[in-house]
């Protein structure tokens, strides 16, 4: 039978029943609409976080002790005491990578910090002068201390603005002495209040130099070093030279990793790419809910038009003529619910986007056409059963059928 | 060579533990252009021989030569094939699709006939739908669906869709069943016309009035061919 005449008996039969064909697409909207507007919600997500994570910077530098993969084969045991990074390790590499534009060694604590009798439990970090610079952070009262001040081992304190706020209260700090455990500080500056980025806030935390730090918390190791490439464009090469000048340093041995903002990002961001496709394929189980429904109502229509069977055989229709348009019509179902899930969820996409300009939730493009396919897929993979069972009915009896 | 030649045709049924032999050997002929009536009880199995004889039903045993083919060899496309090309039935309760116009269907036939049929174009379709409502006294109603049409029309619709493709042989169940007799009258007089215009005709009825308009009765009666009655032409 020509296709032409098949899409007209089709059509004919879903308009002869209008209620049961929108309820029955319904579903399919509601799943098409479901996988567009999860992806797009996870494609949002993914933006937005992503876009955070590189206003810290791309061209940020991480270098820890130990090598991951040695770690991973050898365990902990061998090579622990040379496993570690000094504060020789970053004068080395200020003198020798041209390529960075900043270079600081950390160390991290837990610190009582105490002012009169006020006594506050703290982070405290360690760093020298460039630790701003390479993390873009914001001093907002005083100064940071200087390279100097680290050299020379002077007692200087920068606050966070929340710790500063504990310590002093209403209080101007700078100036005054704080507590760090038994060794007092001087408050040099304040960090302007900046709010957490991924676990990290400059607002609950007190700086000092690097060499005081070690003494407060009495480590002869750094925690790790951060650094800086002069560029964005060759990070690959500033990480090889880093590799070469500490590799040097450290008897030929590569027991450090070094990690890029940039790789970073990336694993993040495959991650959230997974978390895009774990609520897509979320989304896919209402279509294939959808899909059942189809096979529900096909079902039900099968056995509903019986006669109508019976009367299309008894004129000449062949089985196959008749599986096909009871196909046909599940295909149509699915094929219009899906461009009306799309429709429908590129709408309300666009109105989120309107309603939220700040989260760019727009819907991937590349999402529309598997969303739609899906949709088809769903609607003859489950329409081929009913039509089947369609075709099979014997004409007499479909006949004798009230 | 005859139309219709049946040859020791046996079909039973099971119902349950019991079996119900519709059809018990029956052996009979009828020539191209016969108008033949068909009467006997319920059960008495004429309405499986019209079955049979329509290609819905296959015979247990026997054979069925239709235009000295014999149908109880052929698969089920080749049947349904058959049944478009060679048979119209009409049915006592009509059996209209209910949602398409009265053209669309008696185009129905003419659309199953395109897998088969190498010169069929839409528009010849429509002329030949057209034109066999134009038979059969409706060409004003073609655009109304089955319920905006009396029961009289009703049938002379179901009668354009089994002439319009020119077939062999009409088989009509009951064809009056549903109809008062005024109405009745009149279809039979379009059968009639019909067999005229050189129709094979096979009219199962209980009505022994209506078969005797028929030039040739079959009695049936518990799935024996009971009689075999020839009239002179009318």
């Amino acid at each position: 039978m020509p296709l032409l005449e098949l899409l007209r008996l089709a059509i004919e039969s879903l308009r002869a029943n209008r209620m049961r064909t929108g309820l029955t697409m319904l579903g399919l909207i509601i799943g098409v609409a479901a996988v567009v507007l999860l992806l797009a919600l996870g494609n949002g997500a993914r933006n937005a976080i992503t876009r955070e994570f590189e206003g810290m910077g791309t061209n940020l530098i991480i270098i820890q002790p130990g090598r991951t993969e040695a770690r991973r084969s050898m365990g902990h045991g061998m090579g622990a005491t040379r496993e570690k990074l000094t504060l020789e390790d970053v004068r080395a590499l200020q003198r020798q990578a041209y390529s960075l534009a900043a270079v600081t060694g950390m160390v991290f604590g837990q610190v009582k910090a105490k002012v009169l009798d006020r006594v506050v439990d703290t982070q405290l970090l360690g760093s020298n002068e460039q630790m701003l610079q390479i993390f873009a952070w914001k001093l907002g009262q005083g100064q940071f201390f200087t390279e100097e001040d680290d050299l020379a081992g002077r007692r200087v304190a920068v606050l966070g603005s929340q710790t500063a706020r504990s310590l002093f209260g209403d209080a101007d700090p700078l100036g005054k002495l704080v507590k760090l455990n038994e060794s007092e500080h001087r408050v040099v500056g304040i960090m302007r209040r900046a709010g957490q980025t991924f676990g990290i806030s400059t607002d609950d935390v007190i700086f000092i130099p690097n060499r005081s730090a070690m003494r407060i918390l009495n480590v002869d190791r750094l925690f790790g070093i951060r650094a800086k490439a002069r560029s964005r464009g060759n990070v690959e090469d500033t990480v090889a030279e880093i590799k070469a000048v500490l590799t040097e340093r450290h008897a030929g041995e590569e027991d450090f990793t070094v990690t890029t903002q940039a790789s970073m990002l990336q694993s993040l961001d495959s991650i959230l790419r997974m978390l895009t496709w774990v609520l897509g394929g979320i989304a896919m189980i209402s279509m294939v809910v959808g899909g059942i429904g189809i096979m529900n109502i096909m079902l039900v229509s099968v056995t509903e038009r019986t006669r109508e069977i019976g009367i299309r055989r008894a004129v000449g229709a062949r089985r196959r003529d008749i599986q096909r348009q009871f196909l046909l019509e599940a295909v149509l179902i699915s094929l219009t619910g899906g461009l009306i899930g799309l429709a429908s969820s590129w709408t309300l996409s666009l109105a989120v986007g309107w309603i939220l300009p700040a989260f760019n939730m727009k819907a991937p493009g590349w999402a529309l056409w598997p969303a739609f396919t899906s949709a088809f897929f769903v609607g003859a993979a489950f329409g081929v059963w009913p039509a089947r069972k369609a075709s099979r009915i014997a004409t007499i009896d479909a006949l004798r059928f009230e | 060579m005859a139309l219709i030649e049946l040859e020791q045709v046996t079909q039973e049924y099971r119902l349950g533990p019991t079996r119900v032999l519709a059809l018990d050997q029956v052996s009979l002929k009828i020539e191209k252009g016969e108008f033949v009536s068909v009467i006997g009880p319920s059960g008495s199995g004429k309405s499986t021989l019209m079955n049979v004889l329509g290609l819905l039903e296959v015979p247990n045993s026997g054979h069925y030569r239709l235009n000295g083919i014999d149908v109880t060899t052929l698969d089920d496309d080749e049947a349904s094939m058959l049944r478009n090309q060679t048979i119209g039935f009409v049915f006592q309760s009509f059996h209209l699709l209910p949602r398409l116009s009265a053209l669309r269907n008696v185009e129905l036939p003419l659309i199953y006939s395109a897998s088969h049929d190498k010169t069929w174009t839409r528009k010849a379709v429509s002329e030949r739908a057209v034109h066999a409502l134009e038979r059969v006294g409706l060409s004003g109603r073609s655009h109304h669906r089955p319920n905006e049409l009396s029961g009289g029309e009703r049938q002379r619709v179901a009668i354009a869709r089994a002439l319009v493709n020119s077939p062999s042989l009409l088989l009509a169940d009951e064809p009056t069943g549903n109809l008062d007799s005024k109405t009745g009258a009149e279809i039979l007089t379009l059968f009639e016309e019909l067999h005229h215009q050189g129709t094979t005709l096979l009219l199962v009825t209980h009505d022994a009035a209506n078969a005797a308009r028929a030039h040739r009765t079959l009695k049936f009666l518990d799935g024996h061919l009971a009689g075999d009655i020839l009239r002179a032409a009318s």
